[in-house]
């Protein structure tokens, strides 16, 4: 088992995938059972490593790997590393997955494609599990970019819907753009260090003399330097190239709200909860390259947080459930970046966990809600809590556990982002470091209260009988509820976050219970959601204050965040001019040049060239034997 | 005297050859080429090799010039379809070529070879039968099936297609 | 005494006028003729070298060349025989012996 472990928790979903592809899909309900199987197995294995993860209290690693191929001195490595870190990872990817996976069976009943559903949804567990487990740089590309592919079938589940197609081709190929970058700083990484492996990598930059080593100068002695230090912050921008598409940061984060196209199950899982998460994951796991470089923790400090204050301007205007929602996630992905850019590498990911649990249960709960009502949008529904009150109550508890209320997790982990706010290194030493966080985590109770008050409360506007979910439905959601209430102090109480802070941050081992016994803290968080709350129960609730008075008034600004700041639009425009004429530039060469040119040239001059030489094949005797003395006397000329 | 001997016969056959190639009428060229072998076995003669002297007359001149004659003549050749040489200049290049390497090799013989001192080989029909049915006994057998697949061939392609 | 060198610039003289008839005669008969003429050069050079070659072991030197010149004879014999079976089967089907009517074998 020990040998075996790891690879069974990696390798099961495949096995499931496969087994549904290549026949079992004929079958839903075998495919169905096969994948739960697959992901609860795998749940099991690696929830049975918990003990001696937490027992190591981080020191503990276990890993395997084989070498894949070999070219020369370079080495591809296939490994597997379970550590306090991918721990984590591993009981949110799986356990969340498997409630989905369970949710799903009721949510996509009686769908036809049921069977290709849950296959692909077990390739996105290996896929996700190949990125957490991943020991080396080049094994996390790979998986990275299989994420990719499920997400791309995933999102287009509905491939007959024109809209669900486009954004699923949104969807990967704004990865692309941003798995170009990564790649580069991945080979610039690799070949400057001489080692794709994590922990190697990690000794080169801390243990070895890489900082200091000159890579190249620009004008002599006395001009610019480029150290090992500027290498790694180049580097690491062009790393985070790929995390600002997998996660979805500014201005990669374009196709997440298109991402709705999908079921609501898959919005859950893959774009609330786990692929998302995956590049904040990965700045964690390689946070040693960022650390040697104020520049570079500065600029994914500051990225994070525009993108978190920029996805809740949007969210404000939004009617769609689900964009909301989608928003609502960019929004907390900015958190979590800017957690680590700001040094807290480990808030991040506490963040993360706790943002799982309660993000899949308001998802789970508005793919309940829009079962039941059959629309999307919020200004079709309303009173639905009389209607459908088990949902209601969850979700309710969910979108308080958003908004940081005591003493719900993400009260825990969302105030842990704000304290590092409020005391940021010296590179990030700036008003809207301080204020801007905040502001946004206003701006994230008031829109998730607009969304309660529109769809929950007030007088019904729907049609037709909305009737409460289904037994399977709710059973994932409430267990989703209870950890999102107990997840905060469970998890550094328990040890798992010191487990993985040993790697990342040993001095903040133990730090946050002296942070939230503090009443000071508790205060300010129920003060941003009293303001944010209370807002949009004046305007919503009991409609003091008109909301259409108000967008009135702000005018341009209210059109600026509806339109998402234009940025999707202008992404449509650089493609339309700038890279289609570029494209027709590049078809013209092409077509004159190549095909024209060389491959039909080709064939031109050997034709021609054979119409000459044919002409020598005249069949007449006497021309032969003239041309047979003719070589003879040219061969004895020559040697003689 | 030997040299003179030499001069004239091979004067006569390069003439002979020569006008072989160039008269119009077969049959006046196969005269010439006749008169050729004739004089290629004086000096034969020469070179003491008695026996292939008689036998180049005997073969050569006498057999096959003689079908060779036959055969122009069942093919009613005349002058007129003959139409002479068809002259080509880049073939004359290419013989001449050829000749002047051929000039330039003979002035460069081995050792094995003593160009001034002829040895005393004599070409009797006792000497060669002896060196013939000795040393060359198998190339002699091999040759004798040679000539009868001639035969053979001969008679067979020469038939008509009427024949069974 | 005759040097060697005559003797071969002889049978070389002989063999190329064969050669030039090979090459410009338009009639298969004369072309196989031109052929004949080759042959009997090479055997003048042939007999020329037997009689001025160096004696190898002290038995002295037998007339080996002149051997090779019996067997050229008849195989060029031979061979003349069939290739005018030849000529002869050509011009009974195509009514000609002009050599270049009868380039068939092109492209």
């Amino acid at each position: 088992m020990e040998n075996l472990g790891p690879w069974l928790i990696l390798f099961l979903p495949l096995i499931s995938a496969a087994a549904i592809a290549f026949g079992l899909h004929k079958n839903a309900k075998v495919s169905i059972g096969v994948s739960l199987a697959a992901v609860w197995t795998s749940f099991a294995i690696a929830a049975s490593y918990l003990p001696d993860v937490l027992a190591g209290g981080g020191d503990f690693v276990l890993a395997r790997s084989f070498t894949w191929m070999e070219a020369g001195a370079f080495a591809f490595q296939y490994g597997l590393m379970i550590d306090g870190l991918s721990m984590i990872m591993l009981m949110v990817v799986l356990g969340v997955g498997g409630l989905i996976h369970i949710y799903a069976i009721g949510y996509m009943d009686g769908d036809e494609g049921i069977a290709r559903f849950f296959g692909c949804l077990s390739l996105f567990i290996f896929s996700m599990l190949g990125i957490v487990l991943a020991d080396n740089f080049f094994q996390v590309f790979i998986h990275w970019e299989l994420v990719g592919v499920s997400s791309y079938l995933l999102i287009g589940y509905y491939y007959r819907k024109p809209s669900a197609s486009a954004a699923s081709n949104k969807a990967f190929l704004t990865n692309r753009v941003g798995d170009f970058g990564f790649m580069i700083g991945i080979l610039m990484l690799v070949f400057a260090t001489g080692t794709a492996s994590f922990s190697a990598m990690g000794d080169v930059v801390n243990h070895t003399d890489f900082l200091q080593r000159t890579f190249f100068q620009v004008g002599g002695e006395a001009g610019w330097t480029m150290t090992g230090e500027h290498f790694l912050w180049v580097a690491g921008a062009l790393t985070l190239m790929g995390v600002m598409g997998k996660s979805a940061q500014f201005p990669l984060h374009v196709w997440l709200p298109d991402a709705m196209e999908g079921p609501t199950p898959v919005s859950a899982l893959i774009h609330a909860a786990t692929m998302v998460a995956a590049g904040v994951f990965l700045l964690t796991r390689i946070f040693f390259i960022y650390t040697p470089s104020p520049t570079a923790m500065s600029i994914v400090a500051h990225l994070g947080m525009f993108t978190a204050f920029f996805a809740a301007t949007i969210a404000t205007t939004q009617f769609d459930i689900k964009r909301i929602l989608a928003f609502s996630t960019l929004s907390q992905l900015g958190y979590m970046v800017m957690a680590v850019g700001l040094g807290g590498p480990d808030v991040a990911m506490y963040h993360l966990t706790t943002h799982a649990f309660f993000k899949a249960l308001l998802f789970l709960g508005a793919g309940a809600v829009i079962h039941s009502v059959h629309t999307n949008d919020i200004r079709e529904m309303g009173g639905l809590f009389k209607a459908m009150p088990i949902t209601a109550w969850l979700f309710l508890i969910g979108t308080l556990a958003l908004c940081g209320v005591p003493p719900l997790s993400g009260f825990w982990s969302k105030d842990g982002i704000l304290h590092l706010t409020q005391h940021p290194p010296e590179y990030a030493h700036n008003v809207f470091i301080q204020w801007l966080p905040t502001i946004t985590a206003v701006l994230t109770s008031y829109y998730m209260f607009r969304l309660m008050f529109l769809t929950f409360w007030g007088k019904p506007r729907y049609h037709g009988h909305p009737h409460e979910t289904a037994k399977l439905m709710w059973m994932p959601m409430a267990v989703l509820c209870v950890l999102a209430v107990i997840a905060g102090p469970l998890m550094f109480s328990s040890g798992v976050l010191d487990s993985f802070r040993t790697v990342t941050r040993p001095e903040a081992i133990g730090s946050f219970e002296h942070i939230h016994g503090d009443m000071h803290t508790v205060i300010h968080a129920l003060l941003i959601f009293v303001v944010g709350a209370g807002a949009a129960f004046l305007a919503f609730g009991i409609k003091v204050i008109d909301p259409e008075s108000i967008k009135q008034l702000l005018g341009p600004v209210h059109r600026l965040f509806d339109n998402r700041w234009y940025v999707d639009d202008l992404f449509a425009w650089i493609v339309e001019h700038i890279q289609q004429n570029f494209a027709r530039l590049c078809d013209g060469f092409d077509r004159l040049v190549i095909i024209s040119g060389l491959v039909n040239g080709t064939s031109w001059m050997t034709r021609a060239t054979g119409a000459v030489v044919a002409r020598y094949q005249s069949g007449s005797v006497r021309t032969y034997a003239l041309l047979f003395v003719a070589g003879v006397a040219a061969l004895l000329a020559l040697n003689l | 005297m030997e040299a003179l001997l030499f001069y004239v016969f091979g004067g006569v056959a390069v003439l002979a050859t020569m006008l072989t190639l160039t008269v119009k009428n077969p049959v006046y060229s196969s005269l010439w080429m006749i008169l050729s072998f004739a004089a290629t076995a004086a000096i034969f003669v020469l070179l003491d090799a008695f026996l292939i002297a008689t036998v180049e007359v005997l073969v050569y001149a006498g057999a096959i010039m003689v079908l060779f004659l036959f055969v122009i003549m069942m093919i009613n050749l005349r002058a007129e379809e003959a139409e002479g040489l068809r002259w080509s200049p880049f073939a004359l290049l290419a013989a001449g070529t050829f000749l002047v390497m051929l000039g330039r090799a003979v002035g460069d013989l081995g050792p094995a070879v003593n160009a001034d001192q002829p040895n005393g080989v004599v070409g009797t029909p006792g000497a060669i039968a002896e060196t013939l049915f000795t040393g060359y006994v198998i190339p002699f057998e091999a040759v004798s099936a040679l000539l009868l697949a001639a035969v053979l061939g001969t008679v067979v392609l020469s038939r008509r297609k009427a024949a069974a | 005494m005759i040097p060697l060198e005559h003797y071969l610039i002889l049978s070389g003289m002989l063999f190329t006028l064969g050669l030039c008839g090979v090459m410009m005669r338009r009639n298969v008969i004369l072309v196989l003729m031109s052929v004949e003429i080759m042959l009997n050069g090479a055997n003048v050079a042939l007999v020329a070298f037997n009689k001025y070659i160096v004696a190898a072991s002290p038995d002295g030197v037998g007339p080996d060349g002149q051997v090779f010149v019996f067997f050229t004879i008849a195989v060029a014999a031979a061979e003349a025989a069939v290739a005018l079976v030849i000529a002869m089967a050509l011009f009974r089907r195509l009514d000609t012996v002009n050599v270049d009517d009868v380039a068939n074998l092109r492209w």
